[in-house]
């Protein structure tokens, strides 16, 4: 098989969450080679790991982060995607400390101070790692003061706050006004159930999506990737 | 009708959570659901039921000691604002439940455990699941007040929580403030949140001449309301 049909089937794989040949599913996949064993092989045949993960593997996510926004899939699919990329992923890890493969940047990702709220948070921050992004979690309940040393230690960085409560958008508020604060130049995105539009604009951050895939878009513009 | 607190320790049995109510809060009420998700249900609702530490109680307040207004409600001293549209639901309500549920704490620890442990999928199932059962515990309390009220020959509204219908979240203090400290477990944080996580609380009203209705998201336009935006998302879904 040519080096371009692995790279469509690696997406496929990615897309349709088959993880490696072991796995049952899908049904109509079962048997075949998954991310997994397609991986090994497409890089045998020469692809470099870059191809792999903007050819492939971003591609594969790009397609889940679409269905998921126009709920054709749900979050169980989502994470079957997920773990299909990883399952790839483990072979290009190797070549991250290298020039090798290049990342599109770090976002920092936290949901902010009185809030517990997770699952949300991590969901975008796999189809964002799935975007080409290096994802820092900084958990929840993140006070500003640690939203600002990320961004300290990760100078380039962009910054994703969450917060799914009413009573925590005070917090977002606050934490977007001293880190704009300190580095006006720095990209804050917000997220979470109760935030709107206008909430967003009001408080000075950059970007509002009530979907995932809305950051990832907005992010191919800001850091477009060959 | 009594004024003493009730608490109850409900049996995980008494609540009925199918494979399908699961596939269904998982979004898939009419999408396929994959091959693979009814097994990792079934196995999710074996590892929770153990943990699960179900609590329920309700505190009526009657009488004189309870007053309303087009946009608040007053149980002896304490006032609480619950806004236009959730008012106008309690109007004619001579009784008010003041109620809470929990599931306790101990899933959403093994939740947190297993996406620790890189098993996100496990995780995530077990969080929507305890929510389930969070909503499932809430309904059986419901059923409980509606039987009191039904035993003086009483109806009851629905059950009405801060966060929803411009009732706001910081307003769960003032919420537990009329039940005892403590009750079911369940403790508040500085930014309103139940602990355990997966609890619920709230209001219904009781008395002859109110109704349950069904719930009707397009008479409030609160942009912030998560339940609406479930509601929309659910809608879209469907259509």
């Amino acid at each position: 098989m040519a080096t371009t049909e692995l790279l469509a089937s690696l997406a496929t794989c990615v897309e349709r969450g088959k993880v490696n040949a072991k796995s049952p599913f899908p049904p109509d996949l079962k048997g075949q080679d998954g991310a997994d064993e397609i991986t090994v092989r497409v890089l045998a045949e020469g692809a470099t790991p870059q191809e792999v993960l903007t050819q492939a593997l971003m591609v594969g996510m790009n397609r889940v982060g679409e269905k998921f926004r126009d709920k054709n899939i749900f979050v169980p699919d989502l994470l079957m995607a997920a773990r299909a990329m990883s399952a790839s992923m483990v072979h290009l890890k190797p070549f991250f400390n290298s020039a090798e493969v290049r990342l599109r940047g770090t976002i920092v990702l936290g949901t902010v101070s009185g809030d517990l709220h997770d699952i949300g948070k991590k969901l975008v921050g796999m189809i964002l790692e799935g975007a080409g992004w290096s994802i820092v979690d900084l958990g929840t309940d993140v006070p500003t003061q640690k939203f600002i040393d990320a961004v300290k230690e990760h100078p380039d960085c962009i910054v994703g706050m969450s917060a799914l409560l009413t009573t925590t958008m005070a917090s977002m508020e606050e934490s977007v006004l001293q880190l704009k604060r300190e580095f006006p130049a720095t990209k804050v995105l917000v997220g979470g159930a109760p935030l709107t539009h206008e909430f967003a604009a009001r408080i000075g951050a950059d970007f509002y999506s009530p979907d995932p895939q809305g950051a990832v878009e907005y992010l191919n513009t800001i850091s477009p990737m060959s | 009708m009594t004024n003493e607190p009730l608490i109850y320790t409900v049996p995980a049995a008494s609540l009925t959570l199918t494979t399908r109510d699961i596939e269904i809060a998982l979004g898939y009420s009419d999408a396929a659901v994959p091959e693979y998700l009814p097994e990792m249900i079934d196995e999710a609702l074996t590892v929770i039921q153990p943990l699960l530490d179900i609590r329920a109680g309700f505190r009526i307040y009657s009488g004189d000691d309870v007053s309303l207004s087009s946009d608040a409600l007053s149980c002896r001293q304490t006032q609480l604002h619950i806004g236009r549209i959730i008012a106008s639901r309690l109007r004619h309500s001579t009784s008010i439940a003041v109620f809470a549920a929990t599931i306790g704490a101990q899933p959403e620890t093994e939740s947190h455990r297993l996406m620790e442990e890189g098993n996100m999928m496990g995780g995530f199932i077990v969080d929507t699941i305890g929510s389930a059962y969070a909503e499932a515990t809430a309904e059986w309390i419901e059923t409980n007040i509606s039987a009191v009220a039904g035993l003086e020959g009483a109806a009851n509204t629905n059950r009405y929580s801060p966060g929803y219908c411009d009732w706001l979240v910081k307003e769960q203090h003032v919420l537990f403030s009329l039940l005892p400290k403590g009750f079911c477990g369940i403790s508040l944080t500085q930014s309103a949140v139940m602990l355990p996580i997966k609890s619920v609380s709230g209001i219904i009203g009781i008395g002859s001449g109110v109704k349950h209705e069904q719930y009707q998201c397009s008479v409030c336009d609160m942009q912030a309301c998560i339940r609406k935006k479930l509601t929309d998302a659910h809608t879209h879904t469907h259509h």
